[in-house]
């Protein structure tokens, strides 16, 4: 045995009894026989009879484009693609156009609609609008005190019990609501 | 037999690609490749016929599978990864039908040895292909590959896709086992 390095070593018994032999036998003639028998079993299988499965060098990817089956395939996938392409385009540009278009509003029902559905708004487009028309909801949004982030707190007061409120308040307090 | 002298796999793949010359490269392959396939399987199922029916059913699967031989690696490699599966399913199958009968299954392989008309050794000869064929699959193929075929390790590795400090370390371990089995039976 051709030593290799840092190879495990194999103790002198093995090595003695390799010179033994293995102990195994087989029969005179067994791999003809054997192959007798595999052909056999393929033919009482019907295997033989059966369309060779052959070897076939798997395609190369650029080599299936010079192929006029392939290339076809190819080019009508590629068509398919362009013209799903072109379609979502032609509908994601006509879309924002119909209603506005189609519907003239006064600036009254304009405003009235964004107050309804304030919900739906970014605060920074709600900020555009007059300070008095701003929605309830806008109430939730956090203001700066001294500093601090805080949220001012929604208080419901019946109408009749304001003007007590109002009257319980002093000048100056009334001056800073103001 | 078919061939005389050794032909390329390129000589047997390129028969195999045609209607025409299939079955003569099939023929052809298993004149190749027959020797060495039957006593990778013999020395892990041991038995002859044991190895007789595993060695035919390799070739039943390689004629039914050729096709799907990528030739990413060498002929002899895919051949042999076949080869071993069904030996070692078969073994699996072997050892669970006996298992009901014999606890032992160092018994039951030193049985299987002695009832074997085609294996002739003595009592150590026995004893050392017990011991081998106790050993884990892996450490079982790359001690006979290293001690039987003394295949190098770097073709080993190839052939089993491993490296080869890992083989090393297997043959090591498997080498020790196997010394632990004489000791404890001398003792």
């Amino acid at each position: 045995m051709k030593k290799q390095q840092n190879e495990p070593e194999i103790p002198d018994f093995l090595q003695d009894l390799k010179a033994k032999g293995d102990g195994f036998q087989l029969p005179d003639g067994y791999f003809d026989d054997m192959e007798n028998a595999v052909f056999a079993r393929l033919k009482s299988a019907g295997d033989l009879d059966k369309p060779m499965i052959r070897v076939e060098n798997r395609p190369k990817m650029w080599a299936s484009f010079i192929r006029p089956k392939a290339a076809m395939a190819y080019a009508a996938a590629l068509v398919m693609v362009l013209a799903a392409v072109w379609f979502v385009r032609q509908q994601t540009e006509q879309l924002p156009q119909a209603p506005v278009a189609s519907v003239e509003l006064s600036e009254e029902e304009l405003e009235a609609y964004v107050l309804d559905n304030a919900h739906e708004f970014e605060p920074e487009q709600l900020a555009s609008l007059e300070p008095e028309e701003m929605p309830e909801e806008t109430y939730d949004q956090p203001v700066e005190t001294g500093g601090k982030s805080a949220k001012r707190k929604k208080v419901d007061i019946h109408p009749d019990d304001l003007d007590a409120i109002l009257d319980e308040m002093t000048d100056e307090e009334l001056e800073q609501i103001l | 037999m078919v061939a005389s002298k050794p032909v390329s796999d390129e000589q047997i793949l390129e028969l195999l690609r045609s209607g025409h010359t299939y079955e003569r490269g099939f023929r052809l392959l298993m004149a190749q490749y027959r020797e060495r396939l039957y006593w990778h399987i013999r020395r892990l199922v041991q038995v002859h016929d044991d190895a007789d029916d595993v060695l035919q059913n390799t070739f039943i699967k390689v004629y039914r599978g050729i096709g799907q031989f990528e030739g990413k690696s060498k002929l002899y490699t895919w051949l042999y990864r076949i080869a071993t599966n069904e030996a070692i399913t078969h073994m699996q199958q072997k050892m669970r039908q006996a298992s009901s009968s014999l606890d032992d299954g160092e018994g039951l392989l030193a049985q299987r040895l002695q009832a074997d008309s085609w294996f002739d050794g003595d009592e150590v000869q026995r004893k050392l292909q017990v011991a081998i064929a106790q050993l884990p699959d892996k450490q079982k193929q790359v001690f006979n590959l290293r001690y039987y075929e003394e295949m190098p390790y770097e073709e080993m590795s190839q052939l089993l896709d491993t490296s080869v400090g890992a083989l090393k370390a297997s043959f090591h371990h498997a080498v020790k086992k196997i010394e632990l089995a004489f000791t404890d039976a001398d003792s």
